[in-house]
């Protein structure tokens, strides 16, 4: 539901993602963020809501 | 309905041993405004009145409401609250039901339903600079407006709450006594969230960013909630601070999505917190996006059933998961 309120209001979908691993399952792990970051950078990063330096 | 009905149901609710006093409305002080009326002695029930102008929950009052110090203090004084009820303050004591915010037992619910009520803003820019307090009937689709001695008629679509043409619960879900005809209950339907939708994502962005940057960060929208009662509240935290003090565009973003976010599956769709929001943010279209998920991902529909589970604290294997990699 998150992800479907962001999507509403113009954030990309594909920034949040979320996945079960086990602390066992190593391999998983690597995959999924090697995944994420990979679609990440071809979206580039999020300009809009960027907090002001203080 | 009459409201010679809801004052002798008023009295004969406040005679009972158990009832403490009266949450209902009563006129106001000024031009359009009508002010919730407490009322402890019976004889007080003239004071109340039941009208377009009646805008404003009450609901909220019941979760404001403070519990004396001890125990046997407690017990000396009877327990439950009347409470003037229409349809979407019902479906809103239905959700705190269902969430044991409030046990059943502490309300006695005089339901009353609802045509719908009027926009302050609208009324406000129809009749400007009335000062003193304007009284409004409503009779065959019009709204006869009674200022300063001169009557008005004005056809009810044109003052009438824009979120009270959706409303879908007229009549009380729940309620001890019903005031006025079982109204029907209209359709599910969410068009102009669909329609929003459709639009391209950068539209969307550009539509939320210079709506958020208009938000003065009040929060007047959190507190007249008649669901958002906790009393650790994240917006105010500090340890860990999860959103800034500062009110720009992204804190004040961060800020409305936690506040949506709260209510996701919980918002019965009342509109207080757009009714009350100094900088006329589109609130309840995101709240509505929400309740619309809601229904569609889970057939679940806030605040009419008080024996549901709340939405985000089940868990059924059929839910849908494609969220998950």
């Amino acid at each position: 539901m998150l992800r479907k309120l962001l999507e509403f209001s113009g954030i990309n979908p594909q920034r949040l993602q979320m996945s079960w691993v086990s602390a066992s399952e190593g391999k998983k792990f690597a995959d999924v963020i090697t995944g994420i970051t990979k679609e990440l950078k071809e979206i580039g990063p999020q300009n809009a809501y960027l907090r002001e330096a203080v | 309905m009459s409201i010679q009905k809801l004052k002798d149901e008023a009295a004969r609710a406040l005679g009972r041993k158990d009832v403490k006093y009266l949450i209902g409305y009563k006129k106001g002080s000024y031009g359009f405004r009508v002010s919730p009326a407490f009322i402890e002695p019976k004889e007080d029930v003239d004071q109340l009145i039941m009208s377009p102008l009646c805008n404003m929950s009450l609901v909220k009052y019941v979760m404001m409401e403070e519990a004396l110090p001890s125990l046997t203090e407690q017990a000396k004084k009877p327990s439950k609250i009347a409470i003037v009820a229409r349809g979407c303050d019902s479906r809103a004591i239905n959700l705190l039901l269902e969430e044991k915010g409030v046990p059943r037992e502490k309300l006695y619910i005089i339901g009353v339903s609802c045509t719908g009520a009027i926009d302050q803003r609208k009324i406000e820019a129809r009749f400007p600079q009335v000062t003193e307090p304007a009284e409004v009937t409503e009779e065959n689709g019009n709204y006869i407006i009674n200022v300063n001695g001169q009557v008005h008629t004005v056809p009810k679509e044109e003052l009438l709450a824009d979120l009270c043409k959706l409303c879908r619960y007229p009549t009380p879900v729940i309620y001890d006594k019903l005031i006025g005809d079982k109204l029907p209950t209209k359709p599910f339907h969410y068009d102009e969230i669909k329609a929003f939708e459709a639009l391209p994502l950068e539209e969307r962005l550009a539509f939320w960013q210079q709506q958020f940057t208009k938000c003065v960060r009040c929060y007047a929208c959190r507190n007249v909630c008649p669901l958002c009662y906790s009393t650790i509240c994240s917006l105010e935290s500090l340890t860990p601070q999860w959103l800034r003090r500062s009110v720009d565009t992204s804190e004040n973003f961060m800020f409305q999505i936690i506040r949506t976010f709260h209510l996701a599956g919980r918002c019965i769709g009342c509109g207080e917190c757009e009714r009350v929001c100094p900088m006329n943010l589109p609130l309840m279209k995101l709240n509505r996006k929400l309740a619309q998920d809601a229904k569609l991902l889970f057939g679940y529909d806030s605040g009419t059933d008080p024996k549901a589970k709340p939405l985000l604290t089940t868990f059924h294997s059929e839910d849908p998961q494609d969220f998950i990699l």
